[in-house]
């Protein structure tokens, strides 16, 4: 153990801010962690004394695009959460997602932070994956020899803060798919206080109705904050499937889904509450998802 | 490749020396600048007394380092118009908006980036666009009864 | 020469505009900086530190380690904390500080000290403190700092009567102060003179203390209050603050230090964490009779003002109601979590939610309502407490009448009913409060006021107290405007200023309007009379203002004779016995909260939909200060209640040193505030005020308890009320 703990000051950094994808391979290559929003990296900075060498990525312009208007919705890296918030085509295309991303830290936060930066910190308890994997979300990468890569989101992420990105490749776009026909979605996280906290435990679901817009065809759910990454509980919501919303049937749906999880006990909650928050938020999940496609009809 | 390093704030022209580049925005406009309106609560992002606008909107100068904001133009507190300043300062003299005031710099800099027709959604309360401003003395009801109050 | 100028009080306009000045603005570019080499162990000796490679860094003026500070402790009733120690007793505690042109430098300085420690068994609750070997003080063996006993009435006697008792064993929470405003401060110095530019309660107290430890060096020290950015209890005396004076003096250069905040709450104070037993015995019509207390008390690892808030948690809240006997005692345990402190309300909020539950609980068994259970046991105008405190007003029955038609109207009109899911529920609490606390530190408790008239005319008022925030600096302006007939503009003011200003107790214990009105009176009475003596002695107009006659005063070198000094000691007060009886306080003041609650029962969460507080303030002075004090106390209790603590790991490592996980409430989930004050006035008090700094914040966790249990009928025994303690609750049967 050390003599002492260190000061959380930020420690002197070398900060790169390069306009081309090679020089930031280059700085990659020098030692150099990627900076985009920064809200999470210099915290740890602070905290850690490192990363001390950083290269921002803000100054690439391909990273920029955000186009919420096709079929697939696809944001760069260097995109602000707020960028994609105030967009009516994103959050009418993904609203899973978009609750998510509104979830996100606080307003000032959302103009800093990405949703690419969301995802490859692969915490657990992330606001925007389960939104983005029952939207089908793919991940785009590159690396230094201009290698691409799409991986699907459930294949990306691979435990608390680990991702299968290769040594010098990084993410350069998410593209996830808009609500089709008869589809809506929504997510919802509990927290103990109103803003500013981190989710217990999150819901994301998508409801696919047939055509009398009341029976459910198909029903996805991902859980957040209640395993090592994000689940997908999709076989817990059968039940749902060929019939109206009923109390009973979303009561298993939500005891199935408790079951599918693998929380941990920590000083914010422990496992057993996490897997009651996972019931109580199927239901409530579901039936929001429900009441908006009501709404929207 | 090209590096920005000229920064506009409240409507000067600075060029940010080479040595502030990897500091924090927020060390850069209190020691280099002065401009010590900007307050330090926390440092994580959290509290919102550092808040500034960056290309008029709200950020956390804590968390951004000074050489990203190359470019970009950055309004603190003390940027922020006369004519607004005492609209929002008699508002809270009227209703009991400031006690200790550590917060109340970011709480201003927020307010007129809503009066100024800012929001996420355009439907979201004020009480949510204002989630990342921590008030320990308690003076949230008081704050936005001052903010809807200003016209 | 150091340039002594006050810094100027600023207005509410300058705090919303950003021109206020915190301790944090006033340093220099460049002025060296100090830091603190902070110890990851929570009990250990400190078997060597190695010095030279942190002194060999370029960049890295000086080191002090705790031979510098040998024989010199801190603290108000113990003085049992080192500035820095050799013997650790808490993770984060300072064990060296380096001195340095920089951050990078500091930092770096630190990172070189090579610290040798013998980890010691350690104890982060009370039992295990109790029950370990090794004494977390030498000269404290049992881990007990201090013990409180009191016994008012015939215990044996009173008992017989009662034939419903309620009881139950109560936790609290080391809630930190989380002031916006992390601690800091500047040293400036010149030669033997040092000024301390720190946010502090009371200036005067530390500038005693401080003067006391550096006339070994041969140094003075005076203590200068800029803007503070909150405090609640926690900015006192401190072993940062003589780290920097012995630094600056070393140095002879001006040093600074600004906590990051994550820092700030590791080397932070806290609420005092409490274990309560409480039981209540009433007859069967109602009449309360019999009280018994226990409480441990987790001291942390220094005392501070820990046995003064053991004294007022054993014993204060059982004045409200007319206890026939009592039986009180309490011990003050130390442990290795961080020291803990007073915090707004002083202990008593603790005591509070253990017994606003319990009478709440004993109307419920004797079917009464709980506002008339109240009314009939509070005491009254005229009447002498159990312990020995003489109410000289009370507005307890109006705020129990304004609450209790609010709640009523708020059940008829709101729409608001229980459903399977989620359930409403109502709970109210009262609280009776001192104005200051007499003997509190064993001084003498007073107020001192000089009115003088600067060369250019302008008068000067200057007090020994300071601005926290929270509204002094109002309430001066108002007494010297209303006293003086005088407008803003013709006088300045210094607060919180030992060097030019008198002495003053501080800003604390819900006292500082009530006793600087009361000298700022006296003094402005003084300075009329002088300023009329001098209106004869010149043969001036007799119309003429005063500050017509303080500019002719100036103008005719006759300034000195205008002078007033007043002081304020109040009457009829005494300082508490042992036991904690006596008349501590010149006036006594009274509130009654109430809430409505929604408790959705699949996740246990609570969110207050409505709140109400009515207040015996006596003559409010500065409204709109009133009303803030009051909506910030009830919005500080709202987090005690539901969401603030911090986590401690087993190796008494800080969880959530920060504002994400330690959960101070956010603008988003807040309740309306309605806000009430009864039409009171107090002989005693200034203008018939008494006070509101404290009482706000003290009722609030029993009041949501109360309502909580309206809703669920499942009674909160610990602090936080988190989702998972009252989803616990509804799930298991522990009680």
């Amino acid at each position: 153990m050390a003599s002492a703990l260190r000061p959380s000051h930020l420690p002197e950094m070398d900060l790169q801010c390069p306009t081309n994808l090679g020089d930031v391979f280059r700085h990659i290559s020098n030692g150099a962690q990627l900076l985009a929003g920064g809200t999470d990296i210099l915290l740890q900075a602070s905290v850690r004394g490192e990363p001390n060498k950083l290269v921002w990525t803000g100054g690439i312009e391909s990273m920029k695009e955000f186009d919420a208007d096709s079929d697939f919705i696809k944001v760069g890296a260097s995109v602000p959460l707020s960028t994609m918030i105030k967009s009516n085509a994103f959050r009418d295309g993904a609203p899973a997602v978009a609750d998510g991303a509104q979830s996100v830290g606080s307003l000032q936060l959302r103009n800093q932070a990405t949703m690419v930066g969301n995802v490859c910190t692969a915490s657990p308890a992330a606001d925007t994956v389960p939104g983005l994997l029952i939207h089908n979300c793919v991940v785009a990468t590159i690396d230094k020899e201009n290698n691409k890569r799409e991986i699907a989101l459930k294949d990306f992420l691979t435990g608390p803060g680990k991702t299968n990105l290769g040594e010098g490749e990084l993410v350069t776009c998410l593209s996830f798919s808009r609500l089709g026909k008869n589809q809506m979605s929504a997510y919802q996280r509990f927290t103990q206080r109103e803003a500013l906290d981190l989710a217990f435990a999150s819901v994301a679901a998508r409801l696919e109705f047939e055509e009398d817009g009341q029976t459910l065809m198909t029903v996805n759910l991902a859980l957040g904050a209640v395993g090592p990454t994000a689940i997908d509980a999709s076989a817990a919501a059968d039940i749902l499937k060929g019939h109206p919303i009923s109390e009973g049937r979303l009561d298993i749906c939500a005891d199935a889904a408790s079951q599918l999880c693998s929380p941990i006990s920590d000083h914010r909650a422990s496992a057993g509450y996490r897997r009651q928050l996972i019931r109580a938020l199927v239901g409530d999940v579901v039936r929001q998802a429900a009441t908006r496609y009501g709404n929207k009809k | 490749m090209t590096v920005v390093n000229t920064i506009r704030v409240n409507g000067v022209d600075h060029e940010i020396p080479a040595n502030w580049q990897a500091k924090r925005l927020l060390d850069y406009l209190r020691t280099e600048l002065k401009l010590v309106g900007v307050k330090e609560g926390c440092g994580e992002g959290d509290c919102g007394a550092c808040t500034v606008l960056v290309d008029g909107e709200p950020m956390c100068s804590c968390l951004l380092l000074s050489g990203v904001v190359g470019g970009r133009e950055v309004t603190t507190i003390e940027g922020l118009p006369r004519e607004y300043l005492d609209k929002f300062s008699s508002a809270c003299e009227t209703h009991g908006g400031v006690q200790c005031g550590f917060c109340t710099g970011g709480v201003a800099v927020m307010s007129s980036w809503m009066k100024n027709g800012g929001t996420e959604t355009g439907v979201e309360p004020v009480s949510k666009l204002l989630e990342g401003n921590i008030c320990r003395c308690g003076g949230y009801q008081q704050l936005t009864n001052a903010i809807a109050d200003i016209n | 020469m150091l340039d002594m100028t006050p810094p100027k009080i600023s207005t509410i306009a300058d705090r919303s505009t950003g021109r206020a000045r915190y301790t944090s603005d006033l340093v220099p570019a460049g002025t060296t900086l100090v830091g603190i080499a902070r110890s990851p162990h929570a009990h250990a000796n400190v078997l060597s530190i190695d010095t030279s490679k942190a002194m060999a860094l370029p960049g890295v003026l000086d080191v002090l380690t705790p031979e510098d500070f040998s024989g010199v402790a801190l603290g108000h009733h113990i003085a049992d904390e080192p500035i820095l120690t050799d013997r650790v007793r808490y993770v984060g505690e300072g064990v060296a500080a380096v001195a340095a042109v920089d951050e990078a430098a500091m930092i770096a300085g630190i990172a070189a000290l090579d610290i040798e420690y013998e980890v010691l068994p350690h104890a982060i609750r009370v039992d295990d403190a109790l029950a370990l070997d090794r004494p977390i003080h030498d000269n404290f063996p049992d881990n007990v700092a201090r013990r409180f006993a009191a016994e008012p009435g015939d215990w044996d006697a009173e008992v017989k009567r009662v034939t419903h008792w309620a009881e139950g064993t109560f936790e609290t929470a080391a809630v930190p102060h989380a002031y916006l405003e992390p601690r800091a401060c500047l040293v400036r110095v010149d030669g033997n003179e040092l000024e301390l530019v720190s946010g502090t309660h009371a200036p005067s107290m530390l500038a005693d203390q401080y003067n006391k430890i550096a006339a070994v060096w041969g140094a003075t020290v005076e203590v200068t209050t800029p803007d503070m950015g909150g405090s609640f209890g926690a900015k006192w005396e401190h072993p940062t603050h003589l780290v920097c004076l012995s630094f600056a003096h070393r140095l002879q250069r001006d040093v600074a230090m600004v906590l990051p905040r994550r820092d700030d709450m590791i080397a932070g104070r806290t609420r005092i964490a409490m274990r309560i037993f409480m039981r209540i015995g009433a007859t069967a019509d109602g009449e309360l009779v019999a009280k018994q207390t226990k409480v441990w008390a987790d001291n942390g690892a220094y005392s501070l003002h820990g046995p003064s808030v053991l004294l007022a948690a054993s014993v204060r809240v059982d004045n409200l109601y007319k206890f026939s006997a009592v039986k009180a005692e309490g011990q003050l345990i130390y442990t290795n979590n961080i020291p803990s402190e007073c915090f707004r309300g002083f202990g008593i909020p603790q005591s509070a939610f253990a017994q606003e539950q319990l009478v709440d609980e004993l109307a419920r068994k004797l079917d009464l309502d709980p506002v008339e259970m109240r009314r009939r046991n509070a005491v009254g105008e005229g009447d002498t407490s159990v312990h020995g405190w003489e109410v000289t007003s009370c507005g307890l029955e109006d705020c129990l009448d304004m609450v209790r038609d609010r709640i009523q109207s708020h059940r008829n009109d709101s729409g608001l009913v229980s459903d399977g899911r989620f359930k409403i529920g109502y709970g109210l609490a009262a609280v009776i409060h001192c104005v200051s606390n007499s003997g509190h530190d064993e001084a003498t408790d007073i107020s001192n006021i000089i009115i003088s008239v600067d060369p250019d005319g302008t008068i000067c008022v200057a007090s020994g107290e300071v601005e926290l925030g929270a509204g002094t600096a109002e309430v001066l302006q108002r007494t010297v405007e209303r006293e003086l007939d005088i407008k803003r503009g013709q006088f300045r003011f210094v607060l919180g200023h030992t060097s030019t200003g008198p002495f003053g107790r501080g800003s604390f214990a819900s006292r500082t309007s009530f006793f600087m009105a009361h000298a700022a009176i006296a003094g402005c009475k003084i300075f009329s009379e002088n300023c009329s003596k001098l209106v004869d002695d010149l043969g001036l107009e007799t119309n003429a203002s005063i500050a017509e006659i303080a500019k002719l005063a100036a103008q005719k070198g006759h300034a000195e004779s205008l002078k007033a000094t007043a002081q304020f000691i109040p009457e009829n007060v005494v300082a508490a016995d042992d036991h904690g009886y006596g008349n501590i306080a010149s006036a006594y003041t009274f509130a009654v909260h109430g809430a409505c609650v929604k408790v959705d029962t699949l996740t246990g969460k609570t969110m207050i939909q409505q709140y109400w507080a009515a207040h015996d303030t006596g003559t409010v002075v500065n409204y709109q200060g009133a009303v803030g004090q009051v909506i910030g106390g009830v919005i500080q209790g709202i987090g005690m209640a539901l969401s603030e603590t911090t986590a401690v790991a087993e190796n008494g490592q800080l969880l959530n040193p920060g504002y994400l996980d330690d959960r101070v409430p956010t603008f988003p989930g807040m309740p309306n505030v309605d806000v009430h004050f009864a039409a009171t006035f107090d002989k005693n008090g200034p203008m018939g005020a008494k006070t509101i700094g404290e009482p706000p914040v003290i009722p609030v966790v029993g009041c949501i308890a109360n309502a909580i249990y309206d809703a669920v009928e499942e009674r909160q025994y610990t602090l936080p009320m988190t989702p998972e303690q009252v989803w616990n609750s509804l799930n298991t049967k522990v009680q």
